[in-house]
Order: structure tokens, then C-alpha cells, then sequence
């Protein structure tokens, strides 16, 4: 084999395809451009969101002092952190049990769990407009508590896999040491398996908080009269004429977002040190 | 405070698997014991056993004489020094060591004294509030040391312990451990595949070999006195000769080594029949090298020397057909070393060469 002919073969990259470049800025352009124009607006001093007419607040100030807007937000921020609670609480059980017990039947439960992220979202939100008409009709009660049961459930995924890939990377030979230790099964899991799933858990409520708060589809189906979300008011405001207001809520919303979403990047980086 | 530890007719198997069969150890209170043998061998299954972290398919471990191997880790006062030291990375090095205290709920005086006097038998209190990760190998090896012994076990497990540190910290760590024993008379209980550590550091040694127990005793008699092939190998270098019982010498046994010479050899307990096939050890520095014509000697050919510093050793291809490593010290004296090719006789002193069981 020695003296076989050296030919240089470089493994496939495709970095190195003609026209790489370009198809990536072309990418990355319509990826962000439109999202750059709605923030840029978002400024626009005039009333219009396609003549740019100068910079101002102006549309941040209407939108924070508009009392559908605040309601709407109130109502997404308490939503997002409850449902986001209690899917994160239902998740660590779940990563907790998938991880660590030995069971029949864990890839079943773990298809279960995360069943919402496949299932086309409109038919979920059909299934439970339907179950939870007939819920209201038998027992006659209203509120927030339809919306916040929906939104955990289809919170839970989001928060299951970053608590469970953080509970896969920590060494079960700690949870041995602790009961070497004397420590009973709950205090083991109180003292050590809970601290160390800490960042997991936080990202897994992060990540919850951020699909619960702009969740469309599932709250227009679910939401009574009058329970309008940050999103479902936005949608409903598209049907009349726009002004640069949607665009100030928009804007707001993106950086909400972009911040959970750097915490949860933080967070699920590689682990301490 | 000194806890004995029986293992009563214990096996273990996982499926098909059998990683202990039939054992049956004591192991007498206040010592350092130790379990040797090659990997997969049973001893780290056996050690185990006696934690709680796994529970036996048949037999009883029996702690001071109660039957403890039904009970679960937490209730047992027995304490682990893992080969990866597992220590709790969220806490401090002192967190670390009043973590088993604060299990038992003891007072908080008591922790914080009990910490203290910890850090200082391991000399680690500068080091108090560390985390794991800040530590060396070698300083996260002593919180594990301290952690483990600041509950005052009955007993201590250290399961290859020292396997991840360099040469040098681990002979630093093998005489601390003695000296922990010594000071604290817990019983310890040390698993290793390193012979040379077994015979250093313990009492006592039970040499293990796939899931069962081949030889316990001091380091000496085990050194000295091999039971059988496996162990003869395992401890130290071995020559092995072959042949047949030609008659007793007194308490010695005479072995005509097939191919010719005569070695007067230790017996074992039971009396040999006489034309018996034997298996026989001696030890390479138990073997003088002297002229050919030497009364008694195994003669033989030089047919390798090998320099290795504090001494030398030589191949002595025998007439008789195996080929016998010798050892012969460097005393720095300026005596002659042999050369290849040289015939020289082998002497094996009566009683030193041990009659294996086969």
C-alpha cells in the first residue's frame, strides 16, 4: 500500500462549495431582514409601517399607556409563568423517572412526553377547544386555569429535554455516595440530584416561559372572551389598520425573548468549569 | 470501635454472569485488609456487597456478627472511598466531609469538630472551602479519605483508591493510609489489582480470582508460601518446575524435576503420595547462582542478562529443559556478573521452593 499513488482527498466540507458564501448571506438576510424592518418601524415617528417618516418612541409610549395591551401582557406574563411552573415541575418528575428508574415501558413514556412537539399543533387546540367546551358546559367554571393547563402541556416537552440531558450528564456514583453516606432516597435527591439538575431545570423553565408567551394557535382556540394574550391581541389587531404600535410590541416581545433565550444558552453551555 | 466483617458462603450473579461464587472470608476487626486480584475478578463486587450497593444472590455479610446484607446503604455503618473519589461538586471540601454527619443529624457542634478534626488528620484545612474541582487529584483523594471516615465507620471500603494518582503520590498516599488506619482503627478494607500495594500496606491479603478467593493471608506467608499456580504468578515473579514426589525428607518433600536434578521443597498441609505430579515455585532471588560442578546445583546455560539498576537478572537455561530467572543483587562490590553462555550451576536452598496445590 506504501507505494500506491498519493492522491489528496479532503473530506466533504460544504464550506468549500462554490457559492457558499453567498448562499449564506443570502440566508441569513431573509432570515433577519424582515424582522429588522419591523423593529426599525418600530421607531417610525409617522403612522405608517412602510414610509419611514422619522425617529421617535412615540409608538412605545401608545402601546404601554393602551389598556388592551397591558391586560394582554399581564395576562401572557402570569399564563407563561404558571404554566411554565408547573410543566417544569412535571418535567423534572419525568426526567427524574426516565433517567434514573428502571422500568417497562420508559421509550413509550418518553414518546408520551413529547408527544406535542409532534402533533400538528391546530389539532391539539381542536381536541382541547372541544374537551374544554364540554368541561365549561358540565361544570360551569370560567378563568385563566383552561389557558394555564393547556399551556403546561405543551410546555412540558420544552422543559423535559434540557432537564433531562443535564440529569443524563451527571454521574449517578454521587447519588451512591450520598446513600453511602446515610442519606435516604429523598434526602439524596434534595441534597444532591436536586442542586446539580439546577441549571437544567432553569433552562427547562426558561424555555417553557418563552413558547408559553407567544403561543398562537392553542390560546385562540382555548381562550374565552376577553382573555386575550400579547399575541392573540396582536392578531386580532392585524385585521384593522396597522400602525407602528404592533411593531413597538413586537419589538418588546423579540427582546424578551432574545433575553430568556441568552439565559438559557448560558445555562445549558458546557458544565461548571 | 474495631468491627469484624464474616462473608458467610456468598455468590453473586448478574444474568448468566457469575461474579462471585461461593465465597466465604473473615475478616478480623482493626485491621487493614485488603482484596487482590486481576480486573473482573470479583473483588470490586464483593466490596459491594458489604456498602450495599449491590445485594447478594445467596449467602449473609455479617458485620459484628448481625446479617447486614439485606439492609440498604444508608443504614449501614460502613463508608466508601470511591476509585473516582465522587465527591459532591456543589459543596465545599468541608460540606464535603459533614455531609454523612449532617445525615445522621448529628448536632451542628459536633459537625463543625468533628470537620475540623477531619481536615487536620488529612491536612487539608487551608483548603476548607474549596470546591472539588479547585483540588489536585492527590488533595481531592484525602476529602474523599475524610469524608468517608468523618461518620466514625465500623468499617472503611476503598476501592482502588489510589489507581489514578502518579508513582509518586501514590506511595506518598500508601503510607498515609497506614498511617490512617494505625490512627484511627477503623477497620479498611482495600481493594486493588496492584500486588506490590497489597503486600506494603495490609495485614492481611485475600487473593481473588474469577469470583473466588484462592488464598488469605499475612503478605508474607502468601509471598512466601503461594497456595497454588494462579497466585504463585499473580504475587511477584515465579519460576515454575514440574515433576514427580521421589520421597519425604523429614518435613520437606524430594522432587525429581522432570529431565533430570533433585529440589527438596516445602510441603503443603497434606502429605504428597509418593510419584505424585508436582508443581513447584521459587522465587528468582531465592535462587544463588555457583559453579556447575557444584554439589547439588541444577546446571544450566546463561542464556540472557538483563540490567535493571538495583539488580541484575539472568536466564539460566537448564540442562533439564525450563529456563529459571534468577536475581542477583547489584551490591556495587565489583563481583563478576555472568555473561551469556557461561554454565553455571542454580542452588536452591532445601524447603525454600513451595509444592503447589495443582
Amino acid at each position: 500500500m506504501a507505494d500506491a499513488p498519493m492522491r489528496r482527498t479532503r473530506p466533504f466540507s460544504v464550506t468549500a462549495m462554490p457559492g457558499f458564501a453567498t448562499v449564506a448571506a443570502a440566508t441569513i438576510l431573509c432570515l433577519y431582514a424582515p424582522i429588522l424592518v419591523v423593529v426599525a418601524y418600530s421607531f417610525n415617528a409617522g403612522a405608517s409601517i412602510q414610509v419611514w417618516e422619522g425617529f421617535s418612541l412615540r409608538w412605545y409610549a401608545v402601546a404601554w399607556d393602551n389598556g388592551a395591551v397591558q391586560d394582554a401582557t399581564a395576562r401572557s406574563l402570569a399564563l407563561a409563568a404558571s404554566a411554565s411552573a408547573i410543566a417544569t415541575t412535571l418535567a423534572t418528575m419525568a426526567a427524574v423517572a426516565t433517567a434514573r428508574g428502571r422500568f417497562r415501558g420508559r421509550t413509550a413514556v418518553y414518546v408520551a412526553i413529547n408527544q406535542p412537539l409532534m402533533a400538528p399543533e391546530i389539532v391539539t387546540a381542536v381536541a382541547l377547544l372541544i374537551v374544554f367546551a364540554q368541561v365549561k358546559l358540565i361544570t360551569g367554571v370560567q378563568g385563566l386555569g383552561y389557558l394555564i393547563a393547556a399551556h403546561a402541556a405543551f410546555c412540558i416537552p420544552f422543559a423535559y429535554l434540557p432537564i433531562r440531558a443535564r440529569l443524563k450528564g451527571l454521574d449517578p456514583l454521587l447519588e451512591t455516595a450520598a446513600a453511602d453516606l446515610y442519606a435516604t432516597p429523598w434526602r439524596t435527591f434534595r441534597r444532591i440530584t436536586l442542586p446539580l439538575m439546577g441549571p437544567g431545570i432553569a433552562a427547562g423553565a426558561m424555555l417553557a416561559f418563552v413558547i408559553s408567551l407567544d403561543d398562537v394557535i392553542i390560546t385562540e382556540f382555548v381562550k374565552s372572551a376577553g382573555q386575550d394574550t400579547l399575541p392573540t391581541y396582536m392578531l386580532g389587531q392585524l385585521r384593522r389598520a396597522m400602525t407602528p404600535e404592533i411593531n413597538a410590541i413586537s419589538t418588546a416581545l423579540l427582546g424578551a425573548t432574545l433575553v430568556l433565550l441568552t439565559c438559557f444558552f448560558l445555562l445549558t453551555r458546557t458544565r461548571d468549569n | 470501635m474495631t468491627a469484624s466483617i464474616e462473608i458467610r458462603r456468598v455468590s453473586k450473579r448478574f444474568g448468566d454472569f457469575t461474579a462471585l461464587d461461593d465465597v466465604s472470608l473473615a475478616l478480623p476487626g482493626g485491621g487493614f485488609f485488603t482484596l487482590l486480584g486481576p480486573s473482573g475478578c470479583g473483588k470490586t463486587t464483593l466490596l459491594r456487597l458489604i456498602a450495599g450497593f449491590e445485594y447478594p444472590t445467596e449467602g449473609a455479610i455479617l458485620l459484628d456478627g448481625a446479617d447486614i446484607a439485606a439492609m440498604p446503604p444508608n443504614r449501614r455503618p460502613v463508608n466508601t472511598v470511591f476509585q473516582s473519589y465522587a465527591l459532591f461538586p456543589h459543596m465545599t471540601v468541608a460540606d464535603n466531609i459533614a455531609f454523612g454527619l449532617e445525615m445522621l443529624d448529628r448536632p451542628r457542634t459536633e459537625v463543625r469538630a468533628t470537620v475540623a478534626e477531619m481536615l487536620a488528620l488529612v491536612k487539608m484545612e487551608a483548603l476548607a472551602r474549596r470546591r472539588p474541582a479547585q483540588l489536585s487529584g492527590g488533595q481531592q483523594q484525602r476529602v474523599a479519605l475524610a469524608r468517608a471516615l468523618a461518620p466514625k465507620p465500623k468499617v472503611l471500603l476503598l476501592d482502588e483508591p489510589l489507581s489514578a494518582l502518579d508513582l509518586k503520590l501514590r506511595k506518598e498516599m500508601q503510607s498515609e493510609l497506614k498511617r490512617l488506619q494505625r490512627e484511627t482503627g477503623v477497620t479498611f478494607v482495600f481493594v486493588t489489582h496492584d500486588q506490590e500495594e497489597a503486600l506494603t500496606m495490609s495485614d492481611a491479603v485475600a487473593v481473588m480470582s474469577a469470583g473466588r478467593v484462592l488464598q488469605v493471608g499475612a503478605p508474607r506467608d502468601i509471598y512466601a508460601h503461594p497456595a497454588d499456580r494462579f497466585v504463585a504468578g499473580f504475587i511477584g515473579e515465579t519460576n515454575f518446575l514440574e515433576g514427580r514426589v521421589a520421597g519425604m525428607d523429614g518435613p520437606l518433600v524430594r522432587v525429581a524435576l522432570d529431565g533430570g536434578g533433585t529440589v527438596t521443597a516445602a510441603a503443603r498441609a497434606e502429605p504428597p503420595a509418593t510419584g505424585a505430579r508436582t508443581t513447584l515455585a521459587v522465587r528468582p532471588e531465592h535462587v544463588a547462582l555457583t559453579d556447575a560442578d557444584a554439589p547439588g546445583a541444577l546446571t544450566g546455560a546463561v542464556s540472557e542478562i538483563v540490567y535493571v539498576g538495583p539488580e541484575t537478572h539472568a536466564h539460566l537455561t537448564l540442562d533439564a529443559g525450563p529456563t529459571l530467572l534468577v536475581r542477583l543483587p547489584n551490591r556495587g562490590d565489583g563481583a563478576a556478573e555472568p555473561r551469556p553462555g557461561d554454565r553455571l550451576g542454580a542452588l536452591i536452598r532445601p524447603g525454600i521452593a513451595q509444592m503447589l496445590k495443582d
